[in-house]
């Protein structure tokens, strides 16, 4: 007792208690990569959210006056074009922030709902072992699939009604998020499934299935706590092959409207423009770096995530 | 040192200048790229440029195409018409005359028995014969001697430059093909690749895919041509790595098909090493109004047809407003360059059948609007879009995947913002679009769009088949598996009826006067076609090669006898 007293009086770090998510952000701040990662997509989401606010360029519209729309064709940056204009005289910037938008937009979103069917599923599977082969044997199906064409058929084949729906560009937006989502979940419900199995056999899981806890609180309350570290991982790796995929599915002219803007359809419209290698560099710059800041964010995420990283 | 390379020069210059003028193959070489590679060289098993063009360096037709659409005399010794009684007076008997000594590359005689070996060969039953078309209509063709040819038509053939005209149809030697008739042909590899023929070169070695080496035709009719002795055809890359190797490095003397964007043809032409030449056949881009209603609440099998006409577009004033909205000149320019031209017309050429309509060339957005204005659609609501009767003038704008089509798509989409119209992009991958599935609902023959953009053109120099795309009974349907070329739906008895009078007319100046009067009912009349570009060929000739005159009614080595090299 009197150990016990002394033990709690003389703590040995710090006064206040910690709660696990300081911990991880303590330990994410030591991984200078995620750090960088984090301020570059934190400075492009500021680009595309604030951005549009403050730059007030048409994004979209040509200008109907074909003199002055001549006039402004391909320009270089300047001080009215910090970015330079397109083959039509629209401003690279502002199509920039509107592209950016749209395509964070579609990473993010296809990521969620691919996290969300990846860990149920992965969740089920490991969980409950009648599940188990058909599960499992849904995932293989899925993974031999060739996504790309897959995708294609699936904008082809249901774009239209979903156009209808919502209107051309919510439309659009709704079956890239979908076929995206529907054909990247695999890898996080092998992760999960994988993670599930281990965890399934530890002592407190047979503790709390011992006082007769029902699966679904099992689930909830002792292994998807402890199989997140993977998913958020999974999950932020999964974002930059939304982007790209997203990028991929514009670029071969199956998204959005043409004449609105997407860093991928941007990219596609340069590269015929290829007298001006500058317009392609921005759009491909910004993919890059959204793409390659994502990864170290994951990265760190998953060493902050990870409690045996953790205490060294 | 410097003083004896330049001396040998001298004398080299000396001892081959006077050549370059009579002797058959003293210019040496001369290297071509189609950079689709030709896959064969018999154009009645190919339909593709590549293969009808390369192929006619070898064989010939009894006449041939020249720059201006014009027919000119080739193995004929002229050309018949109806007033040096070549064509018979009901239209439906030609007689050509071969010229007299005429010689196969092997050396043996052209007769008359050839061409109607090659008549046989290609109407074959059992052969696929890819120029089928062009000998449609033929009853029989005699051979009253060896250097006439008597080709005689069904019924009237108002236009009968049809067989052995053109590099489409050029006359087999029989003696060669003879075992190669009906399902032999495709089986016949050393005929099709190695044809024995009339033209100006002969094939020595043929890769498939890739490259033909051809040489100097030791029998061609004129001694003192072809003046090259050697021929390189090569094929690979894209039309921007063609146009490089031509116009920037000076690897080839002439490349076809360099279709570049206009910031390119002038960068790449200052390279100084070649030119670019345009020719303007009857390819137009164009925008095309639907005149039945598309709305997808409509049932299917019910939309686009013409049971319900378009709710706006049947207004005369909206689809001149469309048109008046649009600056050509400034699509030309961003997207074609040298290889446009504005035109009003559906039939741009040849000359005597084209319109001189210049009315749409000037933009007039104040006229556009006024127009709007007359027929009641005005912006009540102050959104911006035009409105009637509760109805938006809200247009779905269609075309196929093609960044040069989507940078019109904006502009244009721009334009008509300008006047009040709502318009909403589409696009279709170009193998969907022009699929002609009628399973897909994205065809530009289904056009569930309210006006789509695309290019055609017509075969020949003769619109009638072409302008026929227009009659009533051509419209696409379900009754019909949305086959017809009719795509607007447009219909109307008067022009039925003339395009049937211009089927009976063999009068060139009447049938020309015909066409343009047809040709403007569809455009500047009704507004139904809306023409934005006549997009010519561009192909690119070095500096040093001379007698390139690029032709656009025939195939462009049409006059590879006459090329030569400028010293």
């Amino acid at each position: 007792m009197s150990d016990a007293t002394a033990a709690t009086a003389t703590p040995d770090r710090e006064d206040a208690p910690r709660s696990l998510w300081r911990d991880v952000w303590d330990q994410f701040r030591m991984h200078r990569g995620a750090m960088v990662g984090l301020f570059v997509l934190s400075t492009l989401l500021i680009f595309v959210l604030i951005g549009p606010f403050i730059w007030t360029a048409e994004p979209i519209r040509v200008n109907p006056n074909t003199a002055e729309m001549f006039r402004s064709r391909n320009l270089p940056p300047s001080w009215s074009n910090p970015f330079g204009t397109d083959q039509v005289g629209r401003d690279i910037m502002a199509r920039l922030m509107l592209g950016g938008k749209v395509s964070l937009a579609v990473g993010f979103v296809a990521m969620s709902v691919a996290v969300f069917l990846g860990t149920l599923i992965g969740l089920l599977s490991g969980y409950f072992r009648r599940l188990d082969g058909a599960l499992m044997r849904l995932t293989d199906l899925f993974l031999s699939l060739p996504l790309l064409p897959l995708i294609l058929v699936l904008t082809f084949l249901y774009g239209p009604r979903l156009k209808e729906m919502f209107g051309p560009n919510l439309g659009t937006f709704f079956i890239l998020i979908i076929a995206i989502g529907l054909t990247s979940w695999m890898h996080v419900a092998r992760i999960v499934r994988g993670q599930v199995l281990a965890v399934k056999e530890r002592e407190f899981v047979l503790a709390a299935r011992s006082i007769g806890t029902p699966a679904r609180r099992i689930i909830t309350r002792h292994i998807l706590p402890n199989v997140l570290a993977p998913v958020m991982v999974a999950g932020a790796l999964g974002v930059a092959n939304a982007i790209i995929t997203e990028s991929v599915v514009s670029f071969l002219g199956q998204g959005f409207q043409s004449d609105f803007s997407t860093w991928g359809s941007m990219l596609n419209s340069a590269y015929y423009n290829q007298t001006y290698p500058m317009q392609m560099v921005w759009p491909g710059l910004a993919i890059s770096l959204t793409v390659l800041s994502v990864n170290y964010v994951g990265d760190g995420l998953r060493d902050a995530l990870d409690p045996r990283i953790r205490g060294r | 040192m410097k003083l004896r390379t330049a001396l040998m020069g001298a004398v080299a210059a000396l001892g081959l200048a006077p050549a370059a003028f009579a002797e058959r193959g003293a210019d040496g070489h001369v290297n071509v790229l189609y950079w689709q590679a030709p896959s064969i060289l018999n154009p009645y098993l190919s339909s593709g440029t590549k293969d009808v063009e390369t192929a006619s360096l070898v064989l010939e037709g009894l006449a041939g195409f020249d720059e201006k659409g014009v027919v000119i005399p080739r193995l004929a010794e002229s050309v018949p018409t109806v007033e040096n009684g070549g064509i018979s007076e009901d239209l439906t008997q030609i007689t050509w005359k071969l010229k007299p000594g005429l010689l196969w590359s092997d050396g043996t005689p052209v007769t008359s028995a050839d061409a109607k070996f090659t008549w046989e060969y290609c109407t074959h039953p059992e052969g696929g014969c890819a120029q089928a078309a062009r000998y449609e209509g033929i009853t029989s063709i005699d051979t009253p001697d060896d250097l006439t040819v008597v080709i005689t038509f069904s019924g009237p053939k108002p236009n009968p430059y049809q067989a052995f005209v053109g590099g489409t149809s050029p006359i087999l030697q029989a003696a060669q093909f003879a075992n190669c008739l009906g399902a032999a042909a495709s089986t016949c590899s050393e005929q099709n690749f190695k044809p024995i023929g009339t033209g100006p070169f002969v094939v020595k070695d043929f890769k498939v895919n890739d490259v033909v080496e051809l040489e100097a035709n030791p029998n061609y009719r004129d001694p003192a041509k072809p003046a090259f002795a050697t021929m390189t055809v090569k094929g690979g890359g894209d039309a921007q790595a063609a146009a490089r190797a031509v116009l920037e490095t000076g690897e080839f003397d002439y490349a076809w098909n360099t279709q570049i964007n206009p910031e390119m043809q002038a960068q790449m032409s200052a390279g100084g090493k070649g030119v670019l030449l345009n020719g303007f056949g009857t390819l137009v881009e164009r925008i095309e109004m639907n005149m039945t209603d598309p709305s997808p609440s409509l049932p299917e099998g019910e939309r686009s047809t013409t049971k319900h006409p378009h709710p706006f577009l049947t207004d005369l004033n909206v689809r001149k407003a469309l048109s008046m909205a649009i600056d050509r000149q400034v699509l030309v320019d961003i997207g074609y360059g040298a290889a446009g031209r504005a035109t009003c017309n559906l039939v741009p050429a040849p000359e005597m059948f084209a319109s001189p309509n210049t009315d749409c060339l000037t933009q007039d957005i104040e006229g556009a609007r006024a127009l709007l204005e007359e027929s009641g659609w005005v912006d009540s609501d102050g959104d911006g879009v035009r409105e009637k009767d509760g109805m938006k003038l809200k247009v779905l704008y269609q075309t196929s995947v093609n960044p040069v089509r989507q940078d019109f798509q904006a502009i244009i989409k721009s334009f008509w913002n300008d006047i009040g119209v709502e318009v909403e992009l589409k696009q279709v991958d170009a193998s969907v679009f022009f699929g002609g599935d009628a399973g897909s609902p994205d065809t530009f023959q289904k056009f569930y769009a309210d006006v789509e953009m695309y290019a055609n053109n017509f075969d020949g120099t003769d619109p009638e088949p072409y302008l026929g795309q227009y009659l009533c009974n051509k419209i696409p349907a379900p009754e019909n598996q949305w086959q017809g070329e009719n795509v607007n739906r447009f219909c109307d008895p008067a022009y039925d009826e003339l395009w049937l009078e211009l089927s009976k007319t063999s009068e060139m100046e009447k049938r020309a006067e015909i066409a343009i009067r047809l040709n403007e009912m569809l455009t500047k009349d009704s507004y139904v076609i809306v023409p934005l570009v006549d997009r010519g060929r561009l192909s690119a000739a070095s500096n040093t090669l001379g007698g390139v005159v690029l032709n656009t009614w025939d195939t462009e080595l049409w006059n590879a006898q006459d090329w030569f090299r400028i010293k």
